[in-house]
C-alpha cells in the first residue's frame, strides 16, 4: 500500500488541473458546487453578496436540500459559502441576472447538512466572487441546528450509519410494544396514543430503502414513566449495503443513562419481522 | 433540430503491431476447412489523480478509480471454408463488475471461393461486427498499441461491435467496405445492440491498401462516412400526483406544503438524422533491421453520433450537437522487444456549447485533449508489458471564478497482456 501510494504521489500529483474533491466529509454539501478545503477565502474583492433568503433558519442535521438564495453585486461570477467551523466551503456560479433589481445578478443553493453537525447556533458565511477570483467581505446568516433528539422526558434513540431501512422497537414498561406499527399491548391490539404524551415513534427513517438522510429514529413519552426497557433493532432491509451499523442510547431528561452498539450483516440476512434485542435499561421512579 | 455543418481536419498516426514474430494462435487445418484459435488477457493497474475513497452525492457512482482491473479476456476463434468464415469472439471484463458477452460473431460468404483470397474481391459478413468507420474502431485491441482507443472513438463506437450486414472486398489497392447496422453498438447508453428505430446506420469506408514486396513497409488510408438515424425514447403517460414539497423547510408534514403536480401526457418516441465524416492513414514500417514502427493519423467531423460519452440528443436539448474528433500517434519497436510510443487525441462532444457566467450564457469550450506517452516490453506479437501514462487536459472542474477549467484527472495504466 505505501508503494501504492509513492506512486499516485509521484506520476499523478503535479499533473496539473484543479482538484474537485466530493467534500463528503464537510458537514455542507452543495450540489454543482466545487468543494475548497480549508478556511473561508480573504476577503479582498470588492463584489458584495447583497441580500440573503432562507425560508427556514432553523436547519436540521441530516436536513436534505436546504434552499437558500439571494443577490450579489454585478460584477460578482461566483458565491462561496461555508458553515462556520466546517472543513471547507463551496463555490458556485451564479445563476443569472437579476430582472427586478437591474445591474445585480442572482444565485442559489440547495446544500445537504452532514448528519454529524452538532446542535446549537451556526452561521453561514456568503462571499461574492470576481472573475479574478478574489472574493469580497462576508455575509452572514445566522442558522439554528436542531437537535435530533424530540423534547420529551424519555427518549430512546437509535442511529445508523448507512442508508439502509432499521426500525426501532421498544417494550415500554406496561409491556406495549412501540414500533413502526403502532403502539400494540402485548395480545397485538392497537393502542390509540395521543402523540403530545407519547409513547410515540417520530419517524420511519429509510423506509423500504427510500432515503431521507436520516437515519434516525426516537420512540419517546412525554413525561417519565419508571420501569424497565428493553429496545430491539429490526434490519428490515440492509438496501444494497453489506452491513449497517448502529447505536441505541436512551435519555432521562435529556441525560444519556443507557446506550449499545452493535451491526446487522448482509451474511446473516435480516429477514423482515427479524430483530435483535440490543438494550435493557430502567428508568428510576 | 438545427442542421449544422461541421469542418474538420483529422490526422494522426499510431502504431499497432508492436512485434511481428511468429503467430502464436493456434491453427488448424481438416479437409477444405481451416481454423485459428487464440486468446489474450489483459490485466492492469489504473491510478488516477481525482480518485477518492468516496461515493458521489447521489450514491450512485464510485469516486475511488484508482484499482486493479481485468480490462479483457477474450477467446477468438475462426473457421475457413472454401467460400464462407464463421467468426466468433467472446469477451469478459470487470470495469463495471463482472461482464461475460461477445465482441464479434459473424459469418461471411466470400467471392471467388479461395480461403486463401485474403482479403476477398467480394465479400458479405452478417452478425455482429465492428462498423467500418476509420482505423481504431475497424481492428482489435490487440492492435491499437496504445491501452484503449481515443476518446473521440470511444464516444462515437462503443464497444466496436454492432449488428448488421456488411459488403466489403479488394479490388488491387482498392478497399471497400459498407453495412447497414442497427446502430446502438455494444456500448451503447441507452439500447446496446438493440435498434428501437430499425436498422439505419448506412456506414462506409472507401480506401486504398499497399505494401512493398517484401511486406515490411505498408500503407492505408480511407475515408469514412455514416449517415443514420439515432432515437429519443420520449416519456410515459404519468397519471395526477401529490407531491410534498417542504416549502418552509420545517421537515414537518404541513398540508400547505402539498401539492398537486399534474400529469401529461405520452411523449412519443422519434428519431433524428446523425452523420459522421472521418478520414484515417496508417503506416507501418521497418527502416533498419532493429527498428519497427507504425504511425497512424485519424480525424472526423460527426452531428448527434455520440452514443457514450456526451450522449447526443438533439429532441432533448433541442438543438444539434456537433462532435469533432483527432488523434496522431506512433509506437516504435526497437531491438525487437522495447516498446515506446506518443499519441496525441482531442474529442470536442459539442463545439456550441455554452456555459453560465456572470449569470449570462457564453460560449465555452468542453473539448478533451490527451497526450499519451507508452514504454513496454514486449516478448512477441502478443505478449508485452506496457506503462502508459494519460495528461489529460479537460474543463471537467470549476474554477475560483466560477468557469469551466481543467481538471486534475491525470491518469497511469500499467497493463500486463498475454495471450495465444
Amino acid at each position: 500500500m505505501r508503494l501504492h501510494r509513492a506512486l499516485v504521489a509521484t506520476l499523478l500529483a503535479h499533473c496539473g488541473g484543479t482538484d474537485m474533491p466530493s467534500g463528503d466529509a464537510a458537514w455542507a454539501r452543495v450540489g454543482g458546487g466545487r468543494y475548497v478545503s480549508g478556511e473561508r477565502p480573504a476577503a479582498i474583492g470588492a463584489e458584495r453578496v447583497t441580500e440573503v433568503q432562507s425560508p427556514n433558519d432553523a436547519v436540521r442535521a441530516g436536513q436534505r436540500g436546504k434552499v437558500i438564495s439571494g443577490r450579489a453585486s454585478g460584477g460578482a461570477y461566483t458565491v462561496a459559502l461555508g458553515l462556520d467551523g466546517d472543513v471547507g466551503y463551496w463555490i458556485v456560479p451564479v445563476r443569472s441576472r437579476s430582472v427586478l433589481t437591474p445591474g445585480e445578478v442572482e444565485w442559489d443553493v440547495a446544500m445537504d447538512l452532514a448528519a454529524t453537525l452538532p446542535p446549537g447556533a451556526r452561521a453561514l458565511w456568503m462571499q461574492a466572487g470576481d472573475a479574478q477570483g478574489r472574493f469580497g467581505a462576508a455575509a452572514r446568516l445566522d442558522l439554528t441546528v436542531q437537535s435530533t433528539l424530540p423534547a420529551a422526558a424519555v427518549v430512546i434513540a437509535l442511529r445508523w450509519d448507512v442508508d439502509a431501512d432499521l426500525n426501532l422497537i421498544v417494550v415500554a414498561p406496561d409491556g406495549s410494544t412501540v414500533s413502526n406499527r403502532g403502539v400494540r399491548r402485548r395480545d397485538g391490539s392497537l393502542v390509540i396514543v395521543d402523540p403530545r404524551v407519547g409513547p410515540s415513534l417520530d419517524v420511519d427513517s429509510d423506509a423500504r430503502c427510500v432515503r431521507d438522510g436520516r437515519r434516525a429514529e426516537n420512540v419517546a413519552w412525554s413525561s417519565r414513566v419508571p420501569g424497565a426497557y428493553a429496545v430491539w433493532v429490526e434490519a428490515w432491509s440492509l438496501c444494497g449495503f453489506a452491513s449497517a451499523h448502529y447505536t441505541v442510547t436512551a435519555y432521562d431528561r435529556g441525560v444519556p443513562v443507557a446506550m449499545a452498539s452493535g451491526a446487522s450483516f448482509d451474511a446473516a440476512p435480516a429477514t423482515p419481522g427479524t430483530s435483535t434485542e440490543v438494550l435493557r435499561f430502567e428508568i428510576a421512579p | 433540430m438545427r442542421a449544422s455543418l461541421v469542418v474538420a481536419a483529422l490526422v494522426s498516426f499510431s502504431a499497432p503491431a508492436l512485434a511481428q514474430e511468429a503467430d502464436p494462435a493456434l491453427h488448424w487445418q481438416r479437409g477444405a476447412l481451416r481454423g485459428t484459435v487464440s486468446a489474450y488477457l489483459q490485466a492492469e493497474l489504473q491510478l488516477h489523480a481525482e480518485s477518492e475513497t468516496a461515493v458521489s452525492a447521489d450514491g450512485r457512482s464510485l469516486l475511488q478509480f484508482d484499482r486493479f482491473l481485468l480490462r479483457r479476456a477474450n477467446v477468438y476463434a475462426d473457421v475457413r471454408g472454401p467460400w464462407f468464415d464463421l467468426v466468433l469472439e467472446t469477451t469478459a471484463n470487470t470495469v463495471n463488475g463482472p461482464v461475460f458477452g461477445l465482441a464479434q460473431a459473424y459469418g461471411t460468404l466470400r467471392w471467388p471461393r479461395d480461403p486463401t483470397d485474403d482479403p476477398p474481391r467480394a465479400a458479405l459478413s452478417v452478425g455482429l461486427l465492428r462498423a467500418p468507420f476509420g482505423w481504431q474502431n475497424r481492428v482489435g485491441a490487440r492492435e491499437w498499441g496504445f491501452t484503449e482507443p481515443t476518446l473521440a472513438v470511444r464516444a462515437m463506437f462503443p464497444g466496436q461491435s454492432d449488428l448488421g450486414a456488411r459488403v466489403h472486398g479488394a479490388l488491387a489497392w482498392l478497399r471497400y467496405d459498407v453495412a447497414v447496422m442497427n446502430g446502438h453498438p455494444i456500448g451503447d447508453r441507452s439500447f446496446p445492440l438493440l435498434a428501437p428505430s430499425g436498422p439505419q446506420d448506412i456506414v462506409g469506408r472507401v480506401g486504398v491498401a499497399v505494401r512493398s514486396a517484401s511486406r515490411e513497409t505498408a500503407f492505408e488510408a480511407g475515408v469514412s462516412a455514416l449517415w443514420g438515424r439515432g432515437f429519443d425514447a420520449g416519456s410515459p403517460a404519468t397519471p395526477d400526483t401529490i407531491a410534498y414539497r417542504d416549502v418552509n423547510q420545517t421537515g414537518v408534514l404541513d398540508p400547505a406544503n402539498l401539492v398537486l403536480v399534474p400529469g401529461h401526457p405520452a411523449v412519443p418516441a422519434q428519431s433524428f438524422s446523425r452523420w459522421a465524416l472521418g478520414l484515417d492513414a496508417v503506416v507501418r514500417a521497418r527502416p533498419h533491421r532493429r527498428w519497427r514502427f507504425m504511425a497512424f493519423a485519424e480525424a472526423v467531423v460527426a452531428q448527434d453520433l455520440d452514443r457514450a460519452v456526451a450522449v447526443a440528443d438533439p429532441v432533448t436539448t433541442g438543438v444539434a450537437a456537433r462532435e469533432v474528433g483527432w488523434a496522431v500517434g506512433t509506437v516504435h519497436t526497437l531491438f525487437d522487444h522495447a516498446v515506446v510510443g506518443v499519441r496525441v487525441d482531442g474529442y470536442d462532444p459539442n463545439a456550441d456549447f455554452l456555459a453560465p457566467q456572470a449569470g449570462r450564457l457564453v460560449p465555452a469550450s468542453q473539448a478533451y485533449v490527451t497526450a499519451s506517452v507508452l514504454v513496454g516490453y514486449a516478448l512477441d506479437a502478443t505478449n508485452r508489458v506496457v506503462l502508459q501514462y494519460d495528461h489529460i487536459a479537460d474543463h471537467l472542474a470549476v474554477d475560483a471564478a466560477g468557469r469551466p477549467t481543467d481538471l486534475h484527472n491525470d491518469a497511469f495504466t500499467a497493463r500486463l497482456q498475454v495471450g495465444m
